[in-house]
């Protein structure tokens, strides 16, 4: 009986997510944006790494802060 | 009609054990199958405001289902499951139906559930091929996810369409866990595919990535620290291996994470918000070590269990993960976003808060660890700071005082329980 009703509930929360998406009027875009953000997030986060563990001199300073984005947007939403 | 005209020859052949009606029903199906995805698929008409394709391809699926039950075969044939092809080509076919009649954004919530009821079936009818159905479904909506669900939000709210999509997701994955659980003599063969494990992991996995997009990338590392806490949670009060596996696991997640982006992802140009960052991840530490009381517990009930490799040691005693990995982040921490001519004092006020806390629970690995980065201070000040210009005078007293303070007071420890150190070498 207990898991009869849990099994229910499970089904309601499933079958009311269904009917709120169905609902969505909005166009949903289809991509692999999401894989795409976690590489590209994990990407730039490792790239950055040797640039921090390191001091740079002032002069090679100026000279990285041209090729280094400062704020690299990021694709997550 | 075609499907239709196959039940029944099955029907025919099942009353009156005609051999060639079963045949001409095989290749009738498979033909209906064939048309179905290749023309019904694509109808797009309606008939009484009802989709054609919903209808008819409903027809057909539900008497796939019918003829895996009730088509003759062999019985050597039918033990090794044969029969079950046309349950498989009915359930790919009510995927393939849900995938072109939903929305984009419904159809791993639609595939879940298709799997909830197969499982639930499949369990009930004590039919393993249906349950086996239930895990392709379910596999195929935590990948949907990635595609349709996890990118999707509405600007300014946090209850939106991501939410109410993925978590509905997220709890039929763990509902169909639970019931995978060593009571239950149904799933055995399911248990020993690994299929139990599979679930929970896609479960965490897919609140994991729902965490991921849905709290600011700085956050992330402390949402996830709490998750470690409740899966720690969850191994002790459900006494599963599982949660433990996937705590140590997502530990070491939350510490990569920390070190990547909210120590070193920063821009090294933009990143002047040190203060919050400590606080964020000092967060997400406090949290971490806050597991330590539920990873003795867990240490304590299973010690006694003899372990053949590191692995089998580490599952064993998951203190030690879970006070080594926040202690180097927070070394680490300190190291980085310290000004520099404080770090030797950080460190010193950290060994000896480690020194302190090991003495208070007896564990010698973490007194050991105290000691070492007590050492470390002393070596960092006699080769680095007293050779460095930006070492300042005020910066020097307070180091010399801080660092001076926590050696004494460890020597004072160490002298003090000597006797109750020796005994627990």
């Amino acid at each position: 009986m207990k898991r009869a009703i849990a099994f229910l509930i499970v089904l309601l929360a499933g079958v009311a997510g269904l009917y709120f998406s169905q609902r969505q009027h909005d166009p949903t875009p289809v991509s692999a944006n999401a894989i795409v953000a976690m590489a590209a997030d994990a990407q730039r986060d490792l790239s950055r790494a040797p640039m921090r563990s390191r001091v740079f001199p002032m002069k090679k300073r100026s000279r990285s802060e041209r090729n280094l984005p400062t704020d690299t947007p990021s694709l997550r939403n | 009609m075609w499907t239709v005209f196959a039940l029944v020859l099955a029907l025919v052949d099942r009353r009156f054990e005609v051999e060639d009606l079963r045949w001409q029903a095989h290749v009738l199906a498979a033909l209906s199958m064939l048309r179905s995805v290749s023309v019904n698929l694509y109808v797009i008409d309606t008939w009484h405001g009802i989709s054609v394709r919903l209808l008819s391809l409903s027809i057909v699926a539900v008497v796939l289902y019918a003829l895996s039950r009730i088509i003759r075969m062999p019985e050597q044939l039918r033990q090794s499951d044969f029969h079950h092809i046309y349950s498989w080509a009915a359930s790919a076919l009510v995927s393939m139906l849900l995938w072109y009649e939903l929305q984009p954004l419904s159809v791993a919530v639609g595939w879940a559930v298709f799997g909830l009821v197969l499982f639930e079936y499949g369990l009930r009818r004590k039919t393993r091929q249906f349950r086996f159905q239930a895990y392709v479904a379910l596999a195929a909506s935590f990948g949907r996810i990635f595609f349709a669900n996890l990118t999707a939000e509405t600007p300014g709210e946090f209850w939106g369409p991501r939410l109410y999509t993925v978590l509905p997701i997220t709890l039929i994955l763990f509902f169909v866990y639970a019931q995978l659980g060593p009571e239950d003599p149904t799933a055995r063969d399911d248990r020993g595919l690994h299929f139990d494990m599979l679930m929970a992991y896609l479960g965490t996995g897919t609140f994991v990535a729902l965490l991921y997009f849905q709290f600011a990338n700085e956050w992330l590392v402390t949402t996830w620290a709490v998750v470690v806490f409740a899966l720690f949670g969850l191994a002790l009060w459900l006494d599963r291996l599982i949660f433990l596996h996937q705590a140590l696991l997502l530990t070491l997640g939350t510490c990569g994470r920390g070190v990547m982006h909210n120590l070193f992802g920063a821009s090294y140009f933009t990143g002047t918000d040190w203060l919050g960052r400590i606080s964020v991840l000092g967060t997400a530490i406090a949290v971490l070590l806050a597991c330590l009381p539920f990873a003795y517990r867990w240490r304590d009930r299973y010690q006694s269990q003899p372990s053949s490799n590191w692995l089998g040691w580490l599952l064993r005693h998951p203190e030690q993960l879970m006070f080594f990995a926040p202690v180097a982040l927070l070394t680490l921490m300190l190291a980085l976003k310290m000004r520099a001519g404080m770090v030797t004092v950080a460190w010193g006020v950290e060994a000896l808060s480690i020194i302190v806390f090991a003495f208070l629970i007896k564990e010698r690995s973490f007194r050991l660890t105290g000691f070492l980065l007590l050492l470390a201070c002393f070596a960092k000040m006699l080769l680095l700071d007293m050779w460095s210009r930006a070492w300042t005078w005020p910066d020097r007293y307070v180091t010399f005082f801080i660092v001076g303070v926590a050696m004494v007071s460890a020597s004072f420890l160490y002298n003090k329980y000597s006797n109750k150190i020796r005994q627990f070498l």
